[in-house]
């Protein structure tokens, strides 16, 4: 009878784990392996549970352990805007995020954009450029130019309505008539 | 010229009210919040009703019922993952928040030893423990400086780098209270405040760290 229970209870307990999808590898959170890259947590703690109430709650928490297959090490970083697309080339101002101050016109091939970035590369879009070294898990050091056009939703018509609105309330608070 | 950490890292953590499920790395395809092949690619971890966790490359996204977290280790992709939060949530517009955290961690290697212990006993002076304590030795030090407006705080976290020997770990959590619980807020918060706040964060543990130059 007991081993019935235990052996229905087993499959019950499976059938719920079996409508989740988890993947194999991933391996159940412990203390020791929360924020093994970025953060900086103890290996072992004896501090008093936050449930006795003697610390309060953080409101925000950092998350937990992220391994990328690489590390980045910048050297420098650019934010431009595309003012021109003619051919092969896409004509941008770029700003050096390393130097304040520093802003420069380009000129660079369409082939520098990743294929799946090429249809956001029109006139105004604002991309990010880095330059630096990839440090990829087997110890080889790349150097890299990397190209990332910024993903933003267009704006809804209500984000234009709004807009404008505030423009106008500014418009008339100023004095300024049309 | 500014210290460059050995590790530098950055997130955004959203408290509110989350479904889960949906954000799969499909959701961000179609949305083209990111590129087809990363959605791919994407080493996805859990998808439930209460908890969702996947990671590209360049970000690792976790959200639960009432906590969104996006975070990188690399500095190239501060900006990204700002924009992949503004995309996500600009879509998202009837999502309640409540609080937004814009974080980033730092691990600096030091020259010496002997500039480590310097850094501990500038920040912890050791005097007070002396005659009741041994050997007393910085772990954790927590500083915050309340904000008025925009409602929230500051947060810094000093300790020993667990990653970088011999390091000096400093987590900066710039927290903000979402008013109204409007999306709208937490979004121009974002949006006008993540570069100053990154650099603010930096300019904390470089004003720090150069105190024992």
């Amino acid at each position: 009878m007991m081993r019935d229970l235990a052996t229905r209870f087993v499959a019950e307990q499976s059938k719920e784990v079996s409508e989740y999808f988890v993947d194999k590898d991933v391996k159940p959170i412990k203390e020791e392996n929360v924020g093994q890259v970025s953060g900086n947590v103890l290996a072992i703690s004896t501090e008093a549970p936050a449930s006795l109430g003697l610390t309060a709650p953080p409101v925000v928490i950092l998350p937990g352990p992220f391994k990328p297959r690489h590390r980045f090490k910048v050297l420098q970083q650019f934010e431009g805007t595309v003012l021109e697309i003619s051919g092969d080339e896409c004509r941008a101002h770029i700003r050096d995020l390393t130097r304040p101050g520093f802003v420069e016109e380009i000129t660079f091939s369409i082939e520098e954009i990743s294929e799946s970035d090429r249809e956001l590369a029109v006139l105004g879009a604002v991309f990010y450029w880095d330059i630096g070294y990839q440090d990829r898990i087997d110890g080889q050091r790349l150097r890299v130019s990397a190209i990332r056009f910024r993903r933003i939703p267009m704006w809804k018509e209500k984000d234009l309505v709004s807009s404008r609105r505030e423009a106008e309330s500014l418009s008339e608070s100023l004095g300024w008539k049309r | 010229m500014p210290l460059i950490p050995e590790i530098d890292g950055s997130s955004i953590v959203v408290l509110g009210s989350f479904n889960p499920a949906i954000f799969h790395p499909l959701w961000f395809k179609i949305n083209q919040l990111i590129r087809p092949e990363e959605a791919d690619s994407a080493k996805l971890e859990v998808t439930h009703p209460a908890v969702s966790i996947f990671s590209l490359e360049w970000f690792k996204l976790q959200v639960e019922m009432e906590r969104f977290v996006v975070e990188t280790t690399d500095k190239a992709n501060f900006g990204p993952i700002s924009d992949l939060v503004l995309g996500t949530f600009s879509i998202l517009d009837h999502t309640p928040v409540r609080a937004l955290g814009m974080n980033r961690v730092m691990h600096f290697k030091m020259d010496s030893r002997e500039k480590w212990h310097a850094f501990g006993h500038m920040i912890a002076p050791k005097d007070v423990w002396h005659g009741i304590m041994e050997r007393p030795g910085l772990q954790s030090l927590t500083m915050e400086d309340p904000r008025d407006d925009p409602l929230g705080f500051t947060r810094v976290r000093i300790e020993p780098s667990k990653q970088v020997d011999p390091g000096i770990f400093i987590e900066v959590n710039n927290h903000y209270e979402i008013e109204d619980n409007n999306i709208q807020n937490m979004l121009n918060i974002l949006k006008g405040s993540w570069k100053e706040v990154l650099l603010k964060s930096e300019s904390i543990a470089n004003h720090l760290i150069k105190k024992v130059e």
